[in-house]
């Protein structure tokens, strides 16, 4: 029988080393997949995997008022992700920067690396959409990610982020907003 | 309705999060307004293109690997031990704390003997304040007066007194001053 993630935190908490190992192997992906949301690439994501496990275990001594483990390990990854993107706020802009090429050459590539054409467009829009998110402050880029991707609540924003919901109310608004103006033509287009 | 306050309740009409008596008006708001309800699919849109955005799957060994630094990393930095003691930092600083004690028991002893070595010159300075005031009449002038006294006459108790008062001065300071046994054994008469 699988056993629950409260029993495996309680079993960890105990000092149980194969419960943590359990922990890591059921939350390591969603970690994974929320960070490279944030961060963009393997190579920060795997930064916040490893470091949000390793700081989780050195505080295993204060997780026993901890109910929401995941929304608890959320809060972990998102507040290592907000540091790196604060860190690596210069270094994305280089690379946005320097990525950024005209119409005419994303056609002529997409001739060249012969990419099914729904396919390239589809990786277009996705480089669009970074590049509109990498634009927003990181409190406002998660707080979108968190709600529009990930799917979580206000209220659970809120918790994860430790500030009011109106906050989280206020960032998603203005995220929005921004990435609306960003991508005026592309929601414009009817397809 | 008007367009400021349709435009306000939005993104939570987007989100499904109004009332259903609200979520009516915007509703039928957006049937007769264009502006607004561009701007409803607009967001829409928007929301739709953000949970569409895919991340790859890193290479399946990834999970593994990962896995497995991670357990070393924590394993190196604070292993699981039977007797509850989550770090070892702990232990260090149980050292560190010995050690820190330990200097300081040191440092009171230290102070411990200054203080009664400094103490047996105060005592002095202390029972002999009066003659100190006058130095010359106790080292040269009350002996002088005692051995005439001596040569002459019976030394009155008194005259005596100060006679063995101005002898300590001579003797050794300090702890040797206090304890003449330790002058005794030093061979320091």
């Amino acid at each position: 029988m699988t056993e629950t993630t409260p029993e495996l935190l309680k079993r960890f908490i105990e000092g149980d080393a194969s419960a943590f190992a359990d922990l890591v192997e059921r939350f390591q992906k969603r970690v994974y997949y929320l960070a490279f949301q944030m961060l963009g690439n393997h190579l920060d994501a795997d930064e916040v995997v490893q470091e949000s496990f390793v700081r989780i275990y050195k505080r295993r001594k204060d997780l026993a008022g901890v109910t929401n483990f995941p929304s608890f390990l959320t809060r972990v990854a998102t507040n290592y992700s907000i540091d790196l993107l604060r860190k690596r706020k210069g270094h994305s802009q280089m690379l946005d920067d320097s990525d950024s090429l005209p119409g005419e050459v994303q056609v002529e590539l997409s001739r060249k690396v012969r990419t099914p054409d729904v396919q390239f467009r589809n990786k277009v829009l996705m480089e669009e959409i970074r590049r509109a998110l990498a634009t927003l402050p990181p409190r406002q880029k998660i707080t979108a990610l968190l709600h529009d991707v990930e799917g979580y609540t206000k209220s659970e924003i809120a918790d994860i982020l430790g500030c009011p919901e109106a906050t989280v109310r206020s960032n998603l608004h203005i995220a929005r907003k921004k990435l609306k103006k960003i991508l005026e033509k592309r929601l414009a287009d009817k397809e | 309705m008007t367009c400021p306050y349709t435009r306000s309740l939005l993104e939570d009409y987007v989100d499904k999060e109004l009332s259903s008596a609200e979520a009516d008006a915007v509703a039928m708001h957006l049937t007769t307004c264009d502006a607004c309800r561009a701007d409803y699919e607009a967001t829409v849109k928007l929301k739709g293109l953000l949970s569409r955005r895919a991340v790859p799957d890193p290479h399946p060994e990834y999970w593994k690997e990962v896995s497995s630094l991670i357990l070393a990393r924590t394993v190196e930095s604070a292993p699981f031990e039977a007797t509850d003691r989550p770090f070892d930092r702990v232990r260090s600083s149980e050292r560190a704390s010995f050690v820190k004690s330990l200097i300081s028991v040191a440092a009171s002893l230290g102070i411990f003997i200054a203080a009664i070595s400094f103490g047996s010159f105060g005592d002095k300075a202390v029972s002999t304040t009066s003659t100190l005031m006058e130095p010359q009449v106790l080292s040269t002038s009350a002996l002088v007066a005692s051995a005439h006294a001596d040569a002459n006459t019976e030394t009155p108790l008194a005259n005596r007194e100060r006679v063995s008062e101005a002898m300590l001065l001579l003797g050794p300071p300090g702890l040797l001053g206090r304890f003449p046994e330790m002058a005794t054994a030093l061979g320091i008469e």
